[in-house]
């Protein structure tokens, strides 16, 4: 093999692994920047290494014994200088056997990992950040760019909440079965965000950040691996694959998006659509309805429709009514005015939409164009277009600007 | 690890002194403090005087300065404080939760620092 090839191969494999890697180390020396410094170290080793002399027989065995023996070695040069610490010499005594085969047996402890990342302890846009550059593997510089904020800003987030995590004894762990429900759902919350951030790319030309819609599918199919049966984790696996079913269809425009109404639905990826039900059944087989089933089940009724005409509002209206009953947020409000609309109703959706509170939405943008699509409903162009004009802008990804365009031209 | 678990809240706020109400949550207290002790996670704790006692001591330059009450206006106040040994935070964390004042005030959890 070309040490070219050899080294793509390398980057693959830590790609894959490095959460993996990383979630073990951290379970046995219990310091996320600890385990983050000597896996980096241990994957410049193999750089060096594995081109001459050869890729080891178990290579995530080889990745994890060096970068544990470096730690073990720093920690133990620490200990001159302080008491003796006791995990250390737990560690001596359990792991000294072990350790000299050459295939070691390495858990998969990336689900105490992300508990650990989603501790409510830390606020949440560290959890976030967290879990993409621990779980996820993504370096400071990409989550940095995710969250719109220079790396030297981001690096010090992160190594403040590893910090946090460290001095404040945020555990390691699964969390115990009274705080499961509200915890796994802090998690699910998390990953719908990172889906979101890669679904709804407002950054780039780009329509959608493929990245994080992957890292979103690793995470939620990692953790129904390792904790299956959850119906909330499915309905979001669900939901995810739904909105993916659609990724071809509303990218076919190179200048703008395709609106739903106007995708070409011999473009959507009919595996997706099926892998989508297929964990809605389950879910739903499960018997403990939550908000992430109720979404999912809303983007199911519009994957039954044939086209935009045969699409079932009313189920879609009544889905949203239950959904406002577990969210009752401004967007959940927004979207049943919509549905009302769609379904024959554009004065109700009016009114509906004139009851929120306009304070809190004044550069809410998704409100912006509902009030444009009722309103044209309404044959009152006047308010179509002015609201347009507001979304337009709010509006900083250039698609979605070019779409608001056209919708303010077919209004001239 | 240590952990101290500092109760906050606003002295007009929750059962007030000479009610049945107050003695009841003075019960619930003793209760907590017991448990923490049969738990063998206690090591301290204590009620603190109302804000009106407070002194606060500076000294600038060498010069004592010697103020009425504390040094900032804020609505909630330290009223009491226990110092536990706990495993993690989410064991402190659940011990907090059970201080009666967690159901009107506050409970800030700070972790000792370690110096080892």
């Amino acid at each position: 093999m070309s040490k070219k090839s050899l080294r793509n191969k390398l980057d693959s494999l830590f790609r894959n692994d490095y959460g993996y890697l990383l979630a073990a180390l951290v379970k046995r020396i219990k310091d996320i920047e600890l385990a983050e410094d000597v896996l980096q170290d241990a994957i410049v080793k193999a750089h060096l290494i594995w081109p001459e002399q050869g890729t080891p027989q178990y290579p995530k065995s080889w990745l994890y014994k060096t970068a544990y023996n470096k730690a073990i070695d720093l920690l133990r040069r620490e200990q001159n200088f302080k008491h003796k610490s006791e995990l250390i010499n737990q560690h001596l005594i359990s792991e000294m056997g072990s350790e000299k085969a050459d295939n070691v047996v390495i858990n998969d402890d990336r689900l105490q990992l992300i508990f650990t990342c989603c501790h409510p302890a830390l606020r949440d846009s560290s959890q976030i950040a967290l879990i993409l550059n621990t779980v996820c593997g993504l370096t400071t510089e990409q989550v940095a760019e995710a969250f719109l904020t220079k790396p030297p800003t981001m690096a010090q987030r992160l190594v403040r909440a590893k910090r946090k995590i460290k001095s404040s004894g945020i555990p390691f762990n699964i969390p115990a079965a009274e705080d499961l429900p509200k915890r796994l759902s802090q998690v699910l919350t998390v990953i719908y965000l990172i889906y979101n951030q890669g679904y709804y790319n407002h950054q780039t030309a780009d329509l959608m950040d493929l990245n994080f819609t992957e890292e979103a599918f690793y995470l939620a199919k990692t953790l129904n691996q390792l904790m299956p049966k959850q119906a909330e984790l499915l309905g979001l696996l669900a939901l995810m694959s739904f909105h993916q079913s659609r990724f071809k269809a509303r990218s076919q425009c190179d200048k703008t998006f395709v609106t739903l109404k106007n995708q070409d639905r011999s473009l959507w990826d009919k595996g997706l659509i099926k892998s989508a039900n297929d964990y809605f059944q389950q879910a739903i087989g499960l018997k403990a309805l939550g908000p992430l089933q109720i979404q999912a089940a809303i983007s199911g009724v519009h994957s039954q429709a044939a086209n935009w005409d045969d699409t079932d509002w009313s189920q879609i209206t009544l889905l949203y009514e239950k959904l406002l009953v577990y969210q009752p947020t401004d967007t959940v409000k927004i979207n049943l005015a919509v549905a009302k609309c769609y379904s024959g109703n554009p004065e109700l959706a009016w009114q509906l939409l004139l009851d929120i509170k306009k304070k809190n939405l004044e550069h809410y943008l998704p409100y912006y164009l509902a009030q444009a699509e009722v309103a044209k409903h309404r044959s009152d162009d006047n308010t179509a277009f002015n609201c347009f004009s507001l979304a337009m802008a709010l509006s900083k990804n250039v698609r979605e600007q070019r779409y608001i365009k056209e919708q303010i031209d077919l209004l001239m | 690890m240590q952990y101290l678990l500092m109760i906050y809240s606003a002295e007009d706020a929750g059962p007030q002194p000479g009610t049945d109400e107050f003695m009841q949550m003075i019960g619930e207290y003793q209760k907590f403090t017991e448990q923490t002790q049969n738990d063998g996670v206690f090591i301290g704790g204590e009620a603190l005087d109302s804000i009106t006692t407070a002194t606060t001591v500076k000294v600038r330059n060498g010069n004592q300065e010697i103020t009425d009450g504390p040094f900032a206006e804020t609505k909630e106040a330290l009223g009491g404080y226990y110092l536990l040994d706990c495993s993690d935070l989410d064991q402190a964390i659940a011990y907090a939760a059970k201080i009666p004042t967690a159901a009107y005030g506050r409970i800030e959890i700070r972790p000792v620092m370690n110096f080892d």
